[in-house]
């Protein structure tokens, strides 16, 4: 895995449809943004388990987002609501650990959303940015 | 040293060569009632014939329940739980062939907590009503309670209730128990899932909060965490005894009487590592038996099934069988709640509930002791 160019990782999940789409438009055009986060790119943000979000958190990030479809855009069908099913739970269990719950974010975009994209990459570093390092040390 | 040797010493140290291939093991274990292919013989003829590169070794280590009945059965008194788990950190490598459940989510939050600067928020059951104290001989240990509830949320299960319930017992007979915010996980989990490191990492951190509080008794409320604390914690120091006892051996040992009488009729589902490994029977069972009428299962005591998977691991359709198979045995003894004193079999068991197809059939109330014992004291 190429280290992050920042002091704080952020990893997000990427479903392969809108929010990837959007990020890669992105990339044509913007290049601020590139160091922020680091992308992982799922075929579905319904993929995206409680289990994989936690192994982030366990191996040093500091923030995770899922990134999805809209609930009626999915390609797969329930996907969004999957994610949106997890969100809470995830919430609950990193505040329990003493993890912020602000650390974790769900959002959901259509294909021509990149401009909401940046924006929302843009208020998650910063909000994560304004916290104690997180206790996990990979 | 390399891996076969390491595997010839423990196939030393348990007397595995002294298998007279009676097949007990394999007859009594409740996963091979279901699962063919599984054999705990096998697993010891294969282990001294073909050692670490056994592929029947390297997969059938990992699918064994742990649930002890083969050590009850076998006559010359090989270990067999013990030696499983001496052997699967020899299995951790490339070619793992275990499956965690859930993604290996709950062995990550095990781990997780093996990080030192942590400020968990755990204890946010305690109100007003909880007597607790921060310093004191007697320790509650509340283990994975709170973390379970969130994580299994979808299944409704009042888990840390279990937790509030046994401080509202020890206060009602005027102990005000040690409840650290900073307690960790045992590590019960991560040990069986052959993790030394975060194990011992859990170890350290919980016996120097121990230290801490000046602690000289811990009561638990879960199977695991006493036969964790109790036999893999050891005694570190001379200078820092404890003992340990779980809610029930302590409430029997000090002639504790419940309250009021409950109308319900209960059956006691034996967790393995509170029955066949430490050999707690009778103080659950006496003390349920003084508040309501209790019956037994076909299979109990030392011969009590399982609740199919320990460690989180395989949670596959033979646990599913091996569940079923259980509740099947409490609807047939027309009880109407199941009791257990680890909050684990509480999850698998509802988890089978929740099947489709049999959800009438197996529906049924599943309580912890703890719960049971503060109603009637209520």
């Amino acid at each position: 895995m190429p280290s992050l160019n920042r002091k704080k990782p952020i990893l997000a999940f990427f479903c392969n449809w809108a929010p990837y789409r959007c990020y890669m438009d992105l990339c044509r055009s913007e290049s601020s943004f590139r160091h922020l986060i680091y992308p992982v790119k799922v075929m579905c943000s319904g993929r995206v388990d409680p289990a994989m979000v936690l192994f982030a958190f366990e191996k040093g990030a500091e923030g995770v987002m899922v990134l999805g479809c809209k609930d009626k855009e999915c390609r797969y069908g329930p996907g969004p609501k999957q994610s949106t099913k997890i969100a809470e739970p995830i919430k609950a269990l990193i505040h329990i650990l003493g993890l912020e719950s602000e650390r974790f974010r769900s959002v959901k975009y259509s294909f021509n959303e990149k401009n909401r994209l940046l924006e929302e990459i843009d208020s998650f570093a910063k909000t994560v940015d304004k916290l104690k390092k997180s206790p996990f040390v990979p | 040293m390399n891996q076969n040797n390491i595997l010839s010493e423990i196939i030393e140290k348990f007397q595995i060569f002294h298998c007279v291939e009676c097949g007990k093991c394999t007859g009594a274990c409740p996963l091979a009632q279901v699962d063919r292919d599984f054999s705990p013989r096998l697993v010891a003829k294969y282990v001294i014939e073909e050692g670490i590169d056994s592929e029947y070794v390297k997969e059938k280590a990992w699918t064994c329940l742990t649930c002890g009945l083969c050590n009850e059965r076998c006559p010359i008194g090989i270990s067999f739980t013990e030696f499983i788990r001496a052997i699967r950190p020899l299995f951790i490598t490339e070619d793992f062939k275990g499956h965690l459940s859930h993604g290996g989510a709950l062995q990550g939050l095990m781990r997780m907590q093996a990080a030192p600067d942590l400020n968990q928020n755990r204890i946010d059951w305690i109100t007003g009503e909880h007597k607790i104290s921060s310093q004191g001989e007697i320790l509650y240990f509340t283990g994975c309670l709170t973390y379970l509830e969130t994580f299994f949320s979808e299944m409704n299960l009042e888990l840390k209730k279990i937790a509030s319930d046994t401080v509202k017992i020890l206060n009602s007979i005027g102990v005000e128990p040690v409840v650290l915010p900073d307690e960790r996980c045992c590590g019960h989990d991560l040990i069986w899932i052959g993790d030394e490191i975060s194990f011992h990492k859990l170890r350290s951190l919980n016996i120097e909060s121990f230290k801490k509080a000046g602690v000289k008794t811990i009561i638990t409320s879960c199977g695991e965490c006493s036969y964790t604390l109790k036999n893999l914690y050891g005694q570190p120091e001379e200078d820092f005894p404890f003992e340990v006892m779980h809610i029930s051996e302590y409430l029997q040992k000090i002639g504790f009487s419940a309250g009021k009488e409950l109308s319900e009729i209960a059956t006691y589902q034996d967790p393995c590592r509170l029955g066949r490994f430490m050999g707690v029977y009778d103080a659950p069972r006496q003390l349920l038996g003084s508040i309501m009428e209790l019956r037994e299962m076909p299979h109990f005591r030392a011969g009590a099934w399982c609740c199919g998977n320990s460690a989180w691991l395989h949670c596959d359709r033979y646990s599913k069988q091996m569940q079923v198979e259980r509740l099947m045995e409490a609807k047939g003894t027309k009880s109407d709640l199941i009791v257990t004193a680890c909050p684990k079999c509480q999850v698998h068991l509802t988890c089978a509930m929740n099947d489709v197809n049999l959800m009438q059939d197996l529906n049924m109330k599943i309580r912890d002791i703890s719960s049971v014992i503060a109603e009637s004291i209520e």
